[in-house]
C-alpha cells in the first residue's frame, strides 16, 4: 500500500472515530415548526396583509377620536386661528424691525 | 417569565380600561389601526432585516422559566427585546413628528378642509404614544427583566 492511501485510511478513520456531544440540537432539513419557510412565508404574509389592512380600514373608516378632535377643530376654528397665530407673529416681527427692533 | 404573566398582563391592561370606564368615556377612543400599523410595523420590519420569524418565537420563548437555553441564546434574546423596545419608541418619534409636520403644513396651505387632515394626525400621534407606552410597559421592558434575571441566575 502506498504511503499517502494509507495515510488518508488513517485519517478517515479518526474523523469517523470524533462523536460529538453536548452541541446543539439541529433541526431536521425540510422540517416543520418555527423555522420552515412555510412559517417564514406566512409571517410575512400576515405582516403585509395586516399593515394594508390597517392602514387601507384607517383610510376610509375614521376612529373616534379622530371624529371628536375634528369636532373640536371646526367648532372652535383651530386650524384658522393656527393659521391666525403665524399670521399675527409674522405681522409683529415685521413692525419691530421697521421699528429698528432686532426680532 | 412564569405562566403567570398573561395574568398580570391582561390585569394591567383592564386597570387601564377600568379607568375609561370609571371616568365614562369610550373604551373605542383608544383603537386607532394607522397608530398601531405606524407604531408596530416599522419596528417589526427592522427586527426582520437581521432576525428570523423563528427567532422572534425563540426570543419569547427563551424568557419563560421552564426551558434549558443557553446564556448565549439568551443574550440574543435580550438582544432581540432592548433592539425591540428602542425601535418602537423610534418608530413612535417618527409618527408623531411625521404628525406634527403634516398639520403644519395643511394649515400653512390654508386648505379648507385642513380640519380633517388635522383631527386625523392629531389623533394618529397621541394615540400612538398611548401604543407605544403599552407596548413597552406590557411586553419588551417584562420580557428584558425576565432573560436577564434569568442570566443572572445562570451566572450566580
Amino acid at each position: 500500500m502506498k504511503l499517502p492511501k494509507a495515510l488518508s485510511g488513517y485519517y478517515r478513520e479518526q474523523v469517523a472515530a470524533v462523536k460529538l456531544s453536548g452541541g446543539y440540537a439541529l433541526p431536521a432539513s425540510g422540517g416543520g415548526g418555527a423555522g420552515s419557510w412555510a412559517f417564514n412565508l406566512a409571517f410575512h404574509a400576515v405582516l403585509v396583509v395586516l399593515i394594508a389592512a390597517g392602514m387601507i380600514y384607517g383610510r376610509y373608516q375614521s376612529s373616534l377620536l379622530e371624529r371628536r378632535v375634528q369636532v373640536i377643530t371646526e367648532q372652535y376654528n383651530i386650524d384658522e386661528r393656527v393659521t391666525g397665530f403665524f399670521d399675527d407673529l409674522v405681522r409683529e416681527i415685521q413692525n419691530n424691525r421697521s421699528e429698528g427692533g432686532t426680532l | 417569565m412564569k405562566k403567570s404573566y398573561i395574568v398580570y398582563a391582561v390585569l394591567t391592561i383592564g386597570l387601564f380600561l377600568l379607568g375609561v370606564v370609571i371616568a365614562k368615556s369610550n373604551i373605542m377612543i383608544m383603537i386607532d389601526m394607522p397608530s398601531l400599523m405606524l407604531v408596530l410595523a416599522p419596528a417589526i420590519l427592522m427586527l426582520l432585516s437581521h432576525y428570523r420569524p423563528r427567532e422572534f418565537v425563540n426570543a419569547f420563548r427563551m424568557a419563560m422559566e421552564k426551558n434549558d437555553a443557553s446564556e448565549h441564546e439568551l443574550k440574543n434574546a435580550l438582544v432581540f427585546f432592548s433592539t425591540a423596545q428602542k425601535l418602537v419608541i423610534a418608530s413612535t418619534v417618527a409618527t408623531v413628528f411625521l404628525g406634527i409636520i403634516m398639520i403644519l403644513d395643511n394649515i400653512g396651505k390654508g386648505l379648507t378642509d385642513s380640519g380633517k387632515t388635522v383631527a386625523w394626525w392629531m389623533a394618529v400621534d397621541v394615540i400612538a404614544i398611548l401604543y407605544a407606552g403599552l407596548l413597552t410597559m406590557v411586553i419588551t421592558i417584562p420580557f428584558k427583566s425576565a432573560l436577564q434575571k434569568r442570566l443572572n441566575d445562570l451566572k450566580g
